[in-house]
């Protein structure tokens, strides 16, 4: 089975490490900084992450920055400390260069099949947002969003009616943590409501909650009429 | 190029104010520049416009400078003076370019507040410059321009900590946004610098 893996390492043990699970046959994509990684999540398409145990990253982070994929660690100096400590702290799975070529192909698709695949798309009654197509609907009918506006809408649809925090809207959208003062979050949210009410009208707002962040309502004669 | 004799002093005091008003004018759009990005109603080519007016009004003076045998106050004063507007209006016009430069897009609450003070500056310089002629209301003015120094200063630290306050900011922004708080600090310590030499030639002269 071929997977889409991410490999989180330096740059120095990136390219050997890509390599490996290209010869295997595996789709590879390289991170050499979790902002990177967090980045390459955001598709929604991996199946696997396999992170440099070596390189500065903490499995803590990589699992807030990549929810539902599923982590690797590629331990280098294999001790059993070490396994035990990759573990707890919330590894999947932990391999090293000594395993064969079939243990660690097993290992990998095993991980593969553990992935709980992120929906590329997300629905709010008529209103679907799509990243893979890279479109947004109003009962089937194309909006016209940019790319931003369309992710920030993917953000607000999937929480489904949740308030989402600015820094956390933003994080989901830019894949970096907001700046202090920072008003991208709000300029686009403000593009957003405009083209959401010439193009789709009352039944779909954006309410703000002062000073926390927005959520999006969607009118439930809207749901209903589906 | 002959000397003239008889004295042009108040063609020196109104293109000074005019100066001024420029500087003044340049700074107000800048300000909506940045806090209406990235939709912003005023162009940059309508401050680069305002930065080639002061251009020529220096020039104007410099050219005025050599044709006159008398001046309303020192030459060196007048030339210090002129290059000293001339640097805020260029200051101005350089950070009102970095929001296409760098494509930026939505503004930062604190570059808004920048932008507040140097309209503020801008505008007691402005005061200043117009009153060259009787020096009403100049000291005022330059008190005026140290203390939005310190504000504007202040700010800026400000602003460059909140880009430094989480490790996950994106380098981009930490690279865009450093270089425009700079660049609006520099134009709101050339007001300053400015509003100094004006308090200089008040010193000799009143």
């Amino acid at each position: 089975m071929q997977l889409l893996l991410l490999v989180v390492a330096d740059d120095s043990a990136a390219g050997e490490l890509a390599e490996r699970f290209r010869i295997a046959g595996h789709g590879v994509q390289t991170a050499v900084a979790l902002g990177q990684a967090e980045l390459a999540a955001r598709s929604g398409r991996l199946d696997a992450a396999v992170f440099d145990s070596a390189g500065p990253w903490t499995v803590s982070e990589l699992r807030r920055r990549l929810p539902g994929v599923p982590l690797a660690a590629w331990l280098r100096d294999l001790s059993d400390e070490g396994v035990a400590a990759l573990f707890a702290a919330g590894a999947d799975e932990v391999m090293h260069p000594a395993m064969g070529a079939g243990e660690s192909a097993a290992r990998i698709a095993s991980l593969g099949e553990r992935a709980p695949r992120l929906e590329a798309a997300a629905q709010l009654g008529p209103l679907r947002v799509d990243r893979e197509r890279g479109e947004a609907t109003w009962h089937g009918r194309r909006l016209p969003l940019t790319q931003r506006e369309r992710d920030v809408l993917h953000a607000l649809v999937e929480a489904d009616g949740a308030t989402l925090r600015r820094e956390a809207l933003y994080r989901r959208v830019w894949g970096y943590a907001m700046a202090r003062g920072d008003r991208a979050v709000d300029v686009n949210v403000k593009r957003l409501r405009g083209k959401l009410a010439t193009e789709v009208g009352a039944p779909v707002a954006i309410e703000t909650e002062p000073g926390v962040g927005y959520r999006l309502v969607v009118a439930e004669s809207a749901v209903t009429a589906l | 190029m002959r000397l003239a004799l008889v004295p042009r002093t108040t063609e020196f005091y109104g293109l000074f104010a005019g100066l001024g008003r420029t500087a003044h004018e340049a700074a107000r759009l800048t300000e909506i520049r940045f806090r209406e990005a990235p939709d912003a109603t005023v162009e940059h080519a309508r401050v680069k416009e305002l930065e080639r007016e002061a251009d020529s009004a220096v020039a104007e003076i410099f050219e005025l400078l050599n044709t006159q045998y008398i001046t309303p106050f020192d030459r060196e004063d007048i030339s210090e003076l002129a290059r000293a507007v001339d640097d805020v209006v260029d200051f101005v016009e350089e950070a009102s370019d970095l929001l296409d430069l760098y494509r930026i897009e939505a503004p930062m609450e604190q570059a808004t507040e920048q932008c507040r003070v140097l309209v503020e500056a801008c505008a007691q310089l402005e005061r200043a410059l117009a009153s060259l002629r009787n020096f009403r209301g100049v000291d005022e003015a330059v008190l005026e321009l140290k203390r939005l120094e310190d504000e504007g200063d202040r700010i800026t630290r400000d602003a460059i900590a909140s880009l430094f306050e989480d490790e996950d900011v994106s380098p981009r922004t930490m690279i865009r946004w450093k270089d425009v708080f700079e660049a609006l600090e520099r134009a709101i310590d050339a007001c300053e610098t400015a509003g100094h030499v004006v308090g200089n030639v008040v010193l000799k002269n009143a």
